[in-house]
């Protein structure tokens, strides 16, 4: 966006400098401070490119990227942090330790949204339900009358038991 | 010259231009940068490559560039005002402000003093700007940063070697400590702070990281067998 505007001043100055034909007694200074205002301008955009060019790239200006520029290995090549303790000699250090193990490994048990077992587990409390649904009416009636009448029993108050 | 993935590269080598017409963006790590639509090596090394789009050229290094995020050892060498330096080995001292420390507060203090040898995270580290370190998290918690304990060993090594046995697949360090107890910093900027029970173990930990430069993955887990009995025998 800058660079845009820059650009079009740059060629508004350019523009306005072409046909210049004063006088030279006047024209000539005004030509010298002109031209010295344009390149201090033309610097200041080129410091200022210079400056954010390692994070501006040309794909940027175009509008595209395809690289992504990670400058550290420890992304690269999956580096652990080197700060560990063993045996008890920093406790502080081995309980952090051990809790980011136990995080990394309920991670990957968490992988899998519902374990297996879960699953079965579920489906089999269902296997009555799902099958009542493929049953025609008929078997849904014999299946009625042949269910062993639930025993209620009643009700009865429980007299407390007095010491 | 084209190059590929497990080559000996040389700066100014090019890529051999992976599918152009992936979808996903290429990661271009260290030793990588983008020329106009090429993408050329900046350092000698071997070239990798990681799952499909992560490039990057290990090379041999010693003098350490300082990069966002890195967690790096430090040895504080003086204090001026609101700020402490840091010597982590790079070519200008890190600045490690008195805020950036769990729960210190401007009336609250940390206690550091000069000499003392911290394990902290760069904040900033660009090319016109001093470094930054800060011992707190985002959360404001230290987690594993901050100043280590008094007493131990520091030393430096090569910037491969401290890749080398902070890679996940290296068990160095874990077989060490399946026998001796020991409390180690390792930083990405080549410094190791080191601490055990006695001067033997020390130096023989120290003897085995420094030799393990050279080794491969499965000899580097003989070499521990090797020093943990030589320690035993003692």
């Amino acid at each position: 966006m800058m660079f845009l505007l820059l650009r079009t001043w740059y060629l508004i100055l350019q523009y306005k400098f072409v046909p210049v034909k004063y006088e030279w007694a006047m024209g000539w200074s005004m030509f010298m401070k002109r031209s010295k205002e344009k390149a201090q301008r033309k610097q200041d955009a080129e410091e200022s490119q210079a400056m954010f060019s390692d994070v501006i790239t040309e794909d940027m200006k175009r509008g595209e990227c395809k690289y992504v520029i990670e400058p550290s290995f420890v992304q690269c090549e999956n580096l652990i942090v080197g700060r560990l303790s063993f045996l008890g000699m920093n406790p502080e250090i081995e309980r952090i330790l051990e809790l980011e193990q136990k995080a990394n490994y309920v991670k990957k048990e968490n992988e899998k949204d519902i374990s297996d077992f879960e699953m079965a587990n579920r489906y089999d409390t269902l296997v009555g339900t799902v099958s009542r649904k493929f049953s025609t009416k008929r078997d849904h009636r014999n299946l009625q009358e042949y269910d062993p009448p639930q025993s209620k029993k009643e009700m009865k108050f429980l007299k407390p038991s007095c010491d | 010259m084209e190059v590929n993935v497990g080559d000996v590269v040389l700066p100014g080598d090019v890529i051999q231009a992976p599918n152009t017409n992936d979808k996903g963006k290429l990661i271009l790590g260290p030793g990588l940068c983008r020329h106009m639509d090429e993408v050329l090596i900046t350092t000698s090394g071997v070239l990798r490559k990681k799952g499909r789009n992560v490039y990057w050229v290990d090379s041999h290094r010693k003098r350490y560039v300082p990069v966002k995020g890195d967690t790096v050892v430090g040895v504080v060498v003086n204090r001026s005002g609101d700020t402490f330096k840091v010597d982590i080995g790079s070519s200008e001292q890190a600045s490690l402000s008195y805020l950036a420390f769990e729960g210190a507060t401007k009336k609250n203090r940390p206690d550091v003093q000069i000499g003392d040898i911290v394990f902290a995270k760069l904040l900033e580290a660009s090319r016109d700007l001093e470094p930054e370190l800060v011992c707190v998290d985002s959360y404001g918690k230290k987690g594993k940063l901050g100043v280590l304990p008094e007493g131990g060993f520091i030393f430096t090594c090569s910037l491969n070697l401290i890749r080398k046995i902070l890679n996940p697949k290296c068990q160095m360090l874990k077989i060490l400590g399946s026998e001796i107890p020991y409390d180690i910093a390792v930083g990405m900027n080549g410094k190791l702070w080191l601490k055990t029970k006695s001067i033997k173990e020390t130096i023989a930990i120290v003897n085995a990281i420094l030799t393990a430069e050279h080794l491969q993955h499965h000899e580097i887990a003989s070499l521990c067998d090797d020093v943990i009995n030589a320690l035993k025998g003692m």
